[in-house]
């Protein structure tokens, strides 16, 4: 018995392992046939400005923050079957509630900064719970309305930006920074005090999944919705509630942005890391442990890639690169299943 | 009958075994099928009777035995087969494509089984077979089959398997599908091919029906063959016996003597079933604190249904519900669970993927110790999931195995240890022990009896006759959703007492008499 499970902890990294390299190998080969460039420069390149400098590190992990944070919030969804794909739009939510309160609520920054925080989970929870209300009322399927409402909210956030919270005479579309008592500090430019945010959510979040009877129900709904349903649990109930908390985390993820990096709203201050972190979440399986790994992965996978235009190579290079990764673990976890499956066979 | 110097048994089973897992589902079985018969297959549910079917039809393989088509050996590994052999099944869930057309649905069937069909030759052929069996579906060719009747869609599962030319027919649970102004169709439908000179094998677990219909019928009990009958010769009392055997096992129970605390009371309550017709018609009933009753009914009568209404996963259309004084008819499931009302439905309620420890506590998470303001106390969670795994004798290597690892009955053990471990007030259990083995079974029959002791009431819906008896105080029969008869006292009661009330005898005689 004890040999079994080693084996089945060798196998997975193993196998995720192969699909690194085959992603590097695959995306090197392109490189090579589309630039001419040589692909161990342009990945030296790649790597010299994302893990291998402190700087660099240090804006991998900056940019990781929204991500992991966005990640979690939907890793909460996932974990129980509903597949709560409006994280970008839930960012743009955080996001106009943070610059609302930032702009407008003169009180000192201890107040501040955790009304802001509150008011956006609250925001996006709201938000996010109408898919719930929804589902729950029309059978609508939550995977389409939430990534419907994304361009509600990115309009929404547009429509502020350009017209009632635009700043004075803006050069571009954006509005006016956000009291300094709201900004948070840099812990090391470009890291700032938000990453803990981001650190603090992910424990908390893995304790609230395995260790509270709200989360054991949740899953149980997730898992086996009968056998839920038979147990005598409210599944209306509790998929309004998994809505709402997962769009509540996702959008911190938009306040940490203004919070910790723009300090202000523009335009596309959200990033896309919404839609990232969808891949971050399937590249995790769904896994809240592996979360931070694999933001902190495909943020350095981001971050490289501008380096990369420097050798020649364009930047969209970066979204090839995530794609060939997706692929490339789609593979490993093929791999891993006939691994395991031979390995059973043979004893 | 026909006069035909072929075989006289067109179709013939010998010597047919097939168990799953330790269930022993077809013993030794055989059985001729004469050319141009109705023969009936009859038998409680579980006896034998569709397993035998899906084997003829080759949607499952049998352990031993032969099967023979026209006298000769054939090997029917598949549908397919059987649909080359002439065999051809009406199933019980209709297989149609709800938003083609009749004509269409015919055509995919024919296809499917490798035919080339030009839509206008297949729009006359269905019209034709459709003429000539009086199935009246001849001006309904195009309609969607969204929009037919359940009797018309029966219809077209008939049209499919003669479009492709089946001489013997078989028909799964016929008229369970079928609303009562049906039935009399259906009935015509089978004679009128059995002039015509196909072979109908006929499944049912209603006498009445077996005794209108048929030519000859078998009876099949618990895996065996009981013996085959003429319908002529074939009576009530005859087939009800055979059906539920003579004897009753020893007593467990004994006479209820509480004092008669009403816990539940039922008072005209109704319900439908999914497809929208009656399924419980104004059944009232009290349940009493400390009293095992009983529900005696062949599947299809109600029962599950009234389980579903009492546990509120089911609306009722009419009447109400009081349990402990208070009316509980609107309340949800998780409410009524909240008050001490449990429920052991016949569906498994594991969650597959959560080990054995979180399966332990499905219903309860939320009661103490397992956990204090909604913080789980994980230690307790493990001596109650490793207390229900020694008690219950749950086999597995430890608790964190997740329980789809477990075999069937391991499982069942599980749901049911911790079903009984959550101390409910009332429990309403549905074939509980449908899949047990003998011991399992008895082990749980004594802790049923201990949690009487304490004062709690249980509504058991047994699989068979000899359970209900051997551990009810008191016994109700429902019959077509209506409850024919309350027993307050079992002594002295025989199995063709109940059983007779069970399959409609008693209507029966009385709608003789009165024709």
């Amino acid at each position: 018995m004890a040999r079994r499970i080693n084996k089945e902890r060798i196998v997975t990294p193993l196998s995720y392992a192969v699909a690194i390299l085959m992603a590097f190998a695959i995306g090197g080969a392109l490189i090579l046939v589309f630039t001419g460039k040589s692909p161990l420069e342009a990945y030296r390149e790649f790597f010299a400005q994302s893990f291998f400098s402190t700087y660099g590190i240090l804006e991998v992990l900056a940019k990781a923050t929204p991500i992991m944070i966005a990640g979690a919030g939907m890793i909460v969804a996932f974990r129980c079957g509903l597949w709560n794909l409006g994280a970008e739009g839930q960012m743009a939510i955080g996001a106009i509630i943070s610059t609302a309160l930032g702009l407008y609520l003169k009180i000192p920054g201890f107040l501040l900064v955790p009304l802001i925080v509150i008011a956006s989970f609250v925001g996006g929870g709201i938000w996010s719970g109408v898919s719930g209300f929804l589902k729950n009322r029309f059978g609508v399927h939550e995977m389409l309305s939430t990534l419907m409402m994304n361009y509600i909210a990115l309009k929404l956030m547009d429509y502020l930006i350009y017209g009632p919270m635009s700043m004075p005479n803006p050069n571009y579309p954006r509005t006016s920074e956000i009291l300094p008592q709201a900004q948070m500090a840099f812990l090391k430019y470009p890291l700032n005090a938000t990453f803990l945010i981001a650190l603090a959510i992910i424990p908390a979040i893995w304790l609230l999944v395995n260790w509270t009877t709200l989360g054991f129900r949740l899953q149980a709904v997730g898992l086996s919705k009968e056998s839920a349903r038979l147990s005598g649990m409210n599944i209306s109930a509790l998929t309004l509630i998994i809505m709402a908390f997962s769009g509540g985390v996702s959008a911190l993820g938009g306040t940490v942005e203004i919070i910790g990096d723009f300090f202000r709203m523009e335009k596309n201050v959200t990033g896309g890391y919404g839609f990232t972190a969808i891949v971050v979440v399937m590249l995790a399986r769904q896994n809240i442990v592996a979360l931070p790994f694999v933001s902190i992965f495909i943020s350095g996978v981001l971050v490289g890639a501008t380096s990369l235009t420097l050798a020649g190579i364009p930047a969209t290079f970066a979204q090839v690169f995530v794609g060939l990764l997706l692929l490339c673990v789609v593979f490993a976890t093929w791999l891993e299943r006939r691994l395991k499956l031979a390995w059973e066979e043979h004893g | 009958m026909n006069l035909d110097t072929r075989s006289d048994n067109i179709l013939e089973v010998r010597g047919i075994s097939k168990h799953f897992g330790k269930v022993q589902a077809l013993d030794e079985v055989s059985l001729a099928f004469r050319r141009g018969e109705i023969h009936t297959l009859l038998g409680e549910n579980g006896a034998g009777k569709t397993t035998l079917m899906n084997i003829i039809y080759g949607l499952y393989h049998r352990d031993s035995g032969q099967i023979l088509v026209e006298g000769e050996p054939k090997e029917i590994r598949d549908p397919r087969d059987a649909l080359h052999a002439g065999i051809g099944m009406v199933p019980q869930f209709f297989k149609l494509v709800q938003d083609m057309s009749v004509v269409e649905n015919v055509g995919l069937f024919l296809r499917e089984n490798r035919f080339l069909v030009r839509k206008k030759e297949l729009a006359e052929k269905v019209r034709s077979l459709s003429d000539l069996f009086g199935f009246g579906l001849e001006d309904r060719l195009n309609v969607e089959i969204a929009d037919l009747s359940e009797g018309e869609k029966q219809k077209v599962e008939i049209l499919k398997v003669l479009a492709l030319g089946s001489r013997i027919i078989l028909f799964d649970e016929a008229t369970n599908v079928l609303a009562p102004n049906e039935l009399d169709s259906f009935e015509r439908v089978i004679k009128e091919m059995n002039r015509e000179g196909y072979t109908i094998v006929f499944i049912t677990h209603r006498l009445q029906e077996a005794l209108e219909v048929s030519d000859r019928i078998s009876v099949f009990r618990k895996g065996k063959l009981v013996g085959t009958l003429d319908a002529k010769e074939a009576d009530y009392n005859r087939l009800t016996m055979m059906m539920v055997g003579t004897e009753f096992a020893h007593r467990f129970a004994t006479i209820y003597e509480g004092k008669k605390e009403t816990v539940l009371s039922v008072s005209a309550l109704s319900a439908l079933d999914d497809r929208g017709l009656p399924a419980l018609q104004k059944v009232s009933f009290e349940l009493y604190a400390g009293e095992i009753a009983g529900v005696a009914a062949i599947e299809g009568n109600g029962s599950s249904q009234l389980a579903e209404v009492l546990m509120g996963l089911r609306p009722a259309t009419e009447g109400g519900i009081r349990y402990r004084g208070r009316d509980i008819t609107g309340l949800p499931c998780h409410a009524r669970m909240r008050q001490g009302i449990n429920y052991i439905p016949s569906a498994n309620t594991l969650v597959p993927l959560f080990s054995i420890r979180k399966n332990s506590i499905l219903d309860y998470p939320e009661k103490t110790p397992f956990s204090r303001r909604g913080i789980l106390n994980w230690r307790e969670v493990s001596d109650h999931a490793e207390k229900i795994v020694r008690t219950y004798n749950v086999q597995t290597p430890g608790i964190y195995l997740p329980a789809v690892k477990l075999s069937g009955g391991n499982r069942q053990r599980l749901a049911l240890g911790r079903k009984i471990e959550a101390c409910p007030r009332l429990m309403i259990a549905y074939h509980p022990t449908k899949g047990l083995d003998i011991n399992s079974q008895e082990f749980f029959y004594s802790k049923l009896a201990e949690m009487t002791l304490s004062g709690a009431t249980i509504l058991f819906m047994g699989t068979d006759l000899d359970e209900l008896y051997k551990i009810c105080n008191r016994l109700f029969v429902l019959y077509r959703g209506e409850l024919v008869r309350v027993f307050d006292d079992l002594a002295g009661v025989s199995k063709l007492d109940v059983g007779v009330l069970m399959t409609g005898g008693v209507t029966y005689a009385k709608k003789a008499s009165d024709g």
